[in-house]
């Protein structure tokens, strides 16, 4: 299996499920019995890993299995302004937020704004096209709350000017059920040991591995972007200067699911941005934002690497998607 | 989400293609929404003898056009149009109803040639 979609869902690493022992199932909010002690003692252990990881102190970082929309709404609700690509769950939130919408330029980094809000909740990676946003803004008196989830592990994350750091673990081969937070305010903890340590495994791996993987990551891309681009009606969607793990393509013509169908099919995987593969059958929010036309944005085809990525899955897709482009190109209608 | 006959049909797509001196084209949807459908009929003594498609969209809507040209061919007129949804979906053994759309484009596309074809024949 060729699997490229490491930004939809990423397949635990081995010491990341070494890691996840349920053995230990203790609350550690009972300290006081020998059970309770020890889940206390791992969960601190795991905190003071992420905290390295992330370069902060200890204090900051929490552990829930919360999600990042369900703690915009509960904390950071006043006079909130939100990236318009900022993921569909947050952005649904804001009408009953009375929020106002940052727009993007054509490679998906804020537009100028006057930082006159209580709350600026912006992605420091974007997920579908990999823009990089600076967290070192002008934020006046807001307080500075970033979904890293697909940040961390791909680019440097420097969280001086941030206030709240969102990190779901699965964008890094940890437990998709357990975020790690770094919040200046306190929040409630929730996650079980064994997942908290998966997590915070994953975190260390990510870390430890952060100049080998992206260093290939970027072999890879610039050999995928190379090869696809030169074809006929093939295009980069979304900036040059983006997250290493991330080629998104536009593919005129064609529609998008039938293309991830097509790849599947030959052992490929890979997502796209088009509306036939959304539940909404919306095109891809974050497409249209960078100025694409829905009919664009439904020709999307996105490819994301991981730890376990190999030049040999590159080249599998070189070789393959030219065919399932000519063969669809059969089928379509093309004008 | 797709049945076995879905991912087959649209693997090997039926009757695609185009029939250069058709006797009627019929289009529609548009590739704004995703989904746009083209069909290209030959008919002879209300027959008709010959159907090709072209689709720009998913999986589901190349195998329900594929599947509705199919079911069309060779029929009379007044057979083709009574084509409905369930026959379409029967025959794909099951479409997701958020796919469901698509056989109902497959079908007004086709219901659209005929009746342009009468019209034009009157």
């Amino acid at each position: 299996m060729t699997y490229l979609d490491y930004n939809t869902a990423a397949p635990l690493q081995k010491e990341v499920k070494e890691a996840i022992d349920f053995s230990n199932f203790g609350d550690p909010s009972v300290a006081v019995t020998k059970i309770g002690m020890t889940a206390k003692a791992e969960i601190e252990k795991a905190r003071n890993q992420v905290a390295q990881a992330l370069n902060v102190d200890k204090k900051y970082i929490y552990f829930t299995t919360r999600h990042f929309d369900s703690i915009v709404l509960d904390r950071f609700s006043k006079n909130p302004a939100f990236q318009a690509t900022l993921h569909m769950k947050v952005l649904r939130l804001r009408n009953k937020l009375d929020a106002v919408i940052l727009q993007v330029d054509k490679n998906g980094q804020l537009k100028k704004f006057n930082p006159s809000f209580d709350n600026i909740i912006l992605e420091h990676v974007n997920a579908e096209i990999g823009t990089i946003q600076s967290l070192n803004m002008n934020k006046g008196n807001a307080k500075l709350i970033v979904d890293g989830t697909y940040a961390f592990g791909k680019v440097p994350v420097d969280l001086k000017n941030v206030d709240f750091y969102y990190i779901n673990s699965n964008a890094f081969g940890g437990p998709r059920e357990l975020n790690i937070v770094y919040s200046k305010q306190s929040i409630d903890e929730w996650g079980s040991v064994a997942l908290i340590k998966g997590a915070s495994k994953a975190m260390q791996l990510a870390s430890k591995n952060f100049e080998r993987n992206t260093s290939k990551w970027k072999k890879f891309q610039k050999k995928l972007i190379k090869n696809m681009t030169k074809l006929e009606n093939v295009s980069l969607n979304g900036p040059e200067r983006r997250a290493s793990n991330n080629v998104n393509l536009r593919i005129k013509d064609i529609e998008g699911e039938a293309m991830v169908l097509s790849l599947d099919l030959k052992g490929i995987q890979c997502s796209t941005g088009s509306a036939c593969s959304s539940k909404t059958l919306e095109a891809s929010h974050v497409l249209l934002a960078i100025g694409q036309k829905p009919e664009e944005a439904h020709g999307s085809l996105r490819f994301t690497f991981g730890p376990e990525t190999t030049e040999k899955d590159i080249n599998k897709v070189i070789e393959e998607l030219p065919k399932v482009i000519r063969e669809l190109n059969k089928i379509t209608i093309q004008e | 989400m797709y049945t076995d006959k879905v991912i087959e049909l649209f693997r090997n797509p039926k009757n695609v293609g185009e029939i250069k001196d058709a006797d009627i084209t019929a289009t529609e949807g548009n590739k704004v929404c995703g989904d746009q459908m083209r069909m290209f009929l030959k008919v002879k003594n209300n027959k008709i003898t010959d159907i090709k498609f072209k689709t720009y969209g998913c999986a589901a809507a190349i195998a329900t056009t594929s599947q509705v040209t199919e079911m069309a061919k060779g029929k009379t007129l007044e057979f083709a149009e009574t084509i409905e949804i369930q026959d379409v979906a029967k025959e794909l053994g099951e479409l997701p109803p958020i796919k469901m759309h698509c056989a109902v484009l497959a079908i007004k596309t086709l219901r659209k040639a005929i009746k342009e074809y009468r019209e034009k024949n009157k």
